[in-house]
């Protein structure tokens, strides 16, 4: 978006009806065409699209074709299909979460049949990696703001609750005098892309965020992200400690436990799947109703679990049958999931080098002996320390500088 | 009590337990249909309407819980509450120490605010960068629409860009200083993003000033609101800020397809009974629909449901009850049909803004406040 190609279009539900319908008339106009899944699955798109020759069809965060990967949308499968119907031109399938499984599902939904693939090791060097256990939720918060005051910015703190970001932001931000902000999806987006800004400015020291912040974040200077509670999984947990030292300069992740704190995405996980009677409800209704967020206050469920049962609704024979067959393969996909969080369990309650339990989750195997490696091979936190302590930021100037600053 | 507190039992106070709490919830974050509209003008708060755009469920349901908590006030039957004394003097002492949004027209202004909002800050930040030789930034704004605006604006001006960096900096500082201008600019200005310089956050403003983060949003949208008046009176001093403004339509509201249809039958003069034997639906379901079309539409003239002095005599009960309960008005005007009531309300009300009932009390205040921020 910063730098140079200006032939690009980006077609989404946010192109207005004008725009939209030029650019479908116009697409071969085009060398870069930026488009979901959801919206290739539109007649009219995929029409315009079969007017130009494709010459390389990328499909990005791949991993989310995979009903085992994190962010499952149902949309991905069929691009398998769509990528035929094109002709089949050469494919790019980018994901930093391939595990043996996901990347034979990439290959089963793309159609491909002996792609290359090039695999990175999940490892990366310039990361320390620690894991401090705490006896209570207090002694966290004591702790959380002894790192805050002591290692180097700029930093991210995860949490799981959009309050507790909020309140922990406020609380320390008026204990420490730093720059901190909260951000999560709770925010309107011209507040969080502000946030965003800010931190690549280096005007916030801290972004106190829920999972929904750093994709598309590149910022090249982060020096610590701390969680401070259990990611739902190793994929998430490494590609949110993966947003420190992109610089390649010494960068540490530190993650926060309490015993006990798997029972926060536990919890989460039995919110997600939907009980056999919603999923009949659904069979009912879906139908029935206007719009999709009149039947997910109908029926009581979220729009995830609302996309997810649409796809099942025109994937799946629909047959006396259809709501056991679902809540049958949805109970499978919960199962996979608390072996995800049980991996995440045993990384933080590892007797053995953390960075080898990152990378046997991916079933890496080869050795990865370095200095400051983990807390468990031995670590000195000093080095990821700031080097001096800064004054207080100077009060923000008022409205006439401020304006005089823009211009 | 918090100034989201306080704006939600000024709205609890004038619906007056006539409509549930969803219906304020609606209010506030301005769901255009033709209940909430109706609402905002029969009970004079469509000054509120669409302020709070963003404001989420469960924010608002905590903040009633609080104020039932408080005893500021009592649920009357399923889902509707009325004020407490206790609450009515709160609320008077509230914004007898509390900042006041004497400008802000929601109904009226801010679909279009919230677009000037949007096209003048991604032009800001564009000339401020444009102007440091930055080429290449990530915009505040992401709405295509936007984008497309301040893109074809940029056209337009070809190498007279420098020229237009001045006189935009020089016509903000002349929005700022004017006599009547509602509070300090900060809250305004602070917002907006540059080169190497990001706006703040509307709780980033509320910390710095101390307060909480609904009154940092109130102050904002007080001052756009009282700019888009003032630079429209004054086209001529502020011919910039006029052109960002200029083109934008306060957002038509789309009647229902039903409505469109009894619209067309209107059209052609067809009688409200007629109508109804022709669509084969209920008269009173025609009658919603009209008044529908009467708020929708500023020329709509009502007087072939309600002949004029039938209009002047509900309007003068309406003002001398000084409230705008159905049922009272109609005990008044026996000889009116609540239809025709309603009608007149909807049409006559238009704009007023009970709300502004505390302005009075508060011009003083805002006055110091203003004072204090020079």
């Amino acid at each position: 978006m910063v730098r140079g190609e200006k032939s690009v279009i980006a077609i989404n539900s946010f192109l207005p009806f004008k725009q939209k319908r030029y650019a479908l008339n116009h697409l071969h106009k085009y060398r870069f065409i930026f488009i979901s899944p959801e919206m290739l699955a539109l007649d009219e798109v995929k029409k315009a699209l079969l007017t130009c020759s494709i010459a390389l069809f990328v499909v990005d965060e791949a991993h989310c074709i995979s009903q085992w990967g994190p962010d499952f949308r149902p949309d991905y499968l069929s691009l398998g299909q769509i990528r035929e119907e094109l002709g089949s031109p050469v494919t790019l399938a980018l994901t930093a979460t391939a595990t043996p499984k996901i990347r034979e599902d990439i290959r089963t939904a793309l159609k491909m049949k002996t792609p290359d693939e090039w695999i990175y090791s999940v490892d990366r060097p310039n990361i320390s990696l620690k894991v401090e256990t705490a006896s209570s939720f207090t002694e966290k918060v004591h702790i959380l703001k002894q790192y805050i005051s002591t290692l180097k910015a700029p930093g991210i703190v995860y949490f799981s609750s959009k309050r507790l970001a909020d309140e922990l932001a406020d609380e320390i931000n008026s204990a420490l005098s730093k720059n901190i902000a909260s951000y999560h999806a709770g925010l309107d987006q011209e507040q969080r892309i502000l946030i965003q800004q800010q931190f690549l400015h280096n005007q916030l020291e801290w972004v106190f965020a829920t999972s929904a912040f750093g994709m598309g974040v590149n910022k090249e200077n982060i020096r610590t992200v701390i969680h401070f509670h259990l990611p739902s999984s190793m994929e998430s947990f490494v590609q949110e400690i993966g947003r420190a030292g992109r610089d390649n300069k010494k960068s540490i992740s530190i993650l926060l436990y309490s015993k006990g704190d798997e029972q926060i995405p536990i919890n989460l996980l039995e919110l997600e799947r939907p009980s056999l009677r919603q999923i009949n409800d659904f069979k009912k209704w879906h139908r029935k109703v206007d719009t999709p967020a009149d039947l997910e206050e109908k029926i009581g469920i979220t729009d995830i679990q609302n996309r997810v049962l649409q796809y099942y609704i025109s994937h799946e024979r629909n047959d006396q049958y259809w709501a056991d067959t679902v809540f049958n393969k949805m109970t499978d996909r919960l199962t996979e999931k608390y072996v995800k969080i049980s991996q995440i369990v045993a990384y933080a309650a590892s007797p053995v080098c953390r960075r080898r339990m990152v990378a046997e989750s991916f079933y890496e195997t080869k050795e990865l002996q370095q200095p400051q490696c983990c807390d468990i091979c031995g670590l000195h936190l000093k080095e990821f320390e700031m080097d001096e302590v800064f004054e207080d930021k100077e009060n923000i100037a008022d409205w006439k500088e401020r304006l005089a600053l823009l211009f | 009590m918090t100034y989201l507190d306080a704006i939600l039992l000024t709205c609890f106070r004038l619906f007056n337990g006539d409509r549930s709490r969803s219906a304020i919830y609606h209010l506030l974050t301005g769901k255009k249909t033709s209940q909430t509209i109706q609402d905002a003008h029969l009970y004079g708060v469509s000054n509120l309407f669409q302020t709070l755009p963003a404001l989420s469920r469960f924010d608002f349901d905590s903040s009633c819980q609080k104020l039932m908590d408080d005893k500021l006030i009592f649920i009357i039957e399923n889902n509707r509450y009325k004020v407490t004394s206790e609450g009515e003097n709160q609320l008077e002492a509230y914004y007898e120490k509390h900042f006041f949004p004497l400008h802000v027209q929601g109904w009226n202004y801010q679909d279009r605010a919230m677009v000037f909002w949007k096209r003048l800050s991604l032009l800001v930040q564009t000339l401020s960068n444009i102007y440091h030789n930055e080429r290449y930034f990530y915009p505040v704004q992401r709405d295509p629409e936007i984008q497309y605006w301040v893109r074809g604006i940029f056209l337009t001006w070809g190498d007279r860009r420098n020229k237009k960096i001045k006189s935009l900096h020089s016509e903000l500082m002349q929005l700022c200083q004017c006599s009547g201008f509602p509070d300090r600019p900060d809250f305004f200005i602070h917002r907006l993003s540059g080169y190497r310089l990001i706006g703040m956050t509307t709780d980033q403003l509320a910390k710095h000033f101390k307060m909480d983060a609904a009154e940092a949003h109130f102050r904002f949208l007080n001052i756009v609101h009282f700019s888009i008046n003032h630079i429209q009176e004054n086209p001529v001093s502020y011919p910039l800020l006029n052109s960002v403004i200029e083109g934008i339509a306060q957002e038509k509201v789309i009647l229902t397809s039903s409505t469109e249809k009894t619209k067309e039958y209107v059209s052609r003069g067809f009688s409200l009974s007629d109508i109804a034997a022709a669509r084969k639906l209920k008269e009173s379901t025609i009658e919603d629909h009209i008044i529908e079309l009467a708020l929708m539409t500023p020329s709509f003239a009502i007087d072939r449901y309600v002949n004029e002095s039938l209009q002047e005599m509900i309007w003068s009960q309406a003002l001398n009850l000084n409230h705008k309960r159905l049922r009272e008005i109609k005990i008044h005007v026996p000889e009116a049909s609540y239809f025709q009531i309603r009608l007149v309300l909807v049409t006559r009300g238009r704009g007023d803004g009970k709300w502004k009932d505390y302005s009075s009390k508060n011009l003083a205040l805002n006055h110091s406040e203003k004072a204090k921020g020079k």
